[in-house]
């Protein structure tokens, strides 16, 4: 119980830090933090495959991918730094927007689940991944490989999407024989 | 016990502070790192509820939300790059060539 909330302080507080910081390359690597206290939690839900795959797909593969684009992407224009924020008055909406929903979603969690559905949880936890491999491969089967479709299209897609574009390589190869 | 209510509270703030970052920053790729954050929280609820219910349903939906996160900061971050080799915009309101 203790490790829950300690994970979950340390989940809250680096991902006001990724919101927080100016500096993109900062909340990327605040994001990494709360992806592995994520996956501590997950660990506690007895979730132990998910917590890997948390670990191995975001913060091996996505977040990766995220600092790969901010490296390409040139943020040392000051301006851009400074100026990392809407305006005050938007801040303040949006916050007070994010605080009406917090609301009403504490509300329906405090009155929706019913405290019989609570008490009912079994106490002996079964094995959980094989219990998920078994859910995953043959009730969910047809969603699995259309997941995969998924991850191919996006591939393709985001190959053709960052590909320098026939028209523009044809320019810049102009201006360097020039 | 981890008590599910306090799960999923957890959850809940993840996902406003995820839709705060969302609305209130300009660079994009932080508006796609909090586009994360709130899938992580959905995740976050997902797990929760699986072992709540002792049921793996709840995982292997947490699966299939990690692919399509996966999937979407792809295709995303490759429209950035060609947003910016484009533009040189890299905030969400520099990029206003369709806007009416």
């Amino acid at each position: 119980m203790v490790s829950f909330y300690i994970l979950a302080a340390i989940t809250l507080i680096s991902s006001l830090m990724v919101i927080s910081r100016r500096n993109p390359m900062h909340s990327a690597l605040w994001l990494l933090v709360t992806f592995f206290s994520l996956a501590g939690i997950y660990l506690l839900l007895s979730a132990e495959f998910i917590a890997a795959v948390q670990i191995i797909i975001y913060a091996g593969g996505v977040l990766v991918l995220y600092i790969f684009v901010i490296m390409l992407v040139d943020l040392s224009k000051e301006a851009a730094l400074r100026a990392a924020f809407h305006k005050p008055a938007q801040v303040g909406f949006a916050a007070l927007f994010a605080a009406m929903v917090m609301a009403v979603v504490l509300t329906v969690a405090k009155r929706g689940i019913e405290p019989s559905r609570i008490q009912e949880a079994a106490v002996n936890a079964p094995d959980t991944t094989r219990a998920f491999a078994h859910e995953l491969f043959l009730t969910y089967l047809y969603p699995f490989e259309i997941a995969s479709i998924l991850l191919l299209v996006a591939m393709i897609g985001s190959v053709i999407l960052a590909r320098r574009g026939v028209a523009a390589a044809d320019t810049v190869r102009e201006k360097e024989a020039r | 016990m981890i008590d599910p209510v306090h799960s999923i509270a957890l959850g809940a703030a993840m996902f406003c502070i995820g839709m705060l970052g969302f609305l209130i920053r300009r660079n994009l790729i932080v508006i796609f790192m909090s586009i994360e954050l709130m899938l992580n929280a959905v995740n976050l609820n997902l797990v929760s509820f699986a072992h709540q219910f002792q049921s793996p349903h709840g995982q292997v939906f947490a699966l299939f939300v990690i692919t399509v996160a996966a999937a979407e900061a792809a295709t995303g971050l490759a429209i950035l790059i060609a947003l910016y080799r484009v533009s040189r915009a890299v905030n969400a309101d520099e990029a206003s060539a369709m806007k009416w």
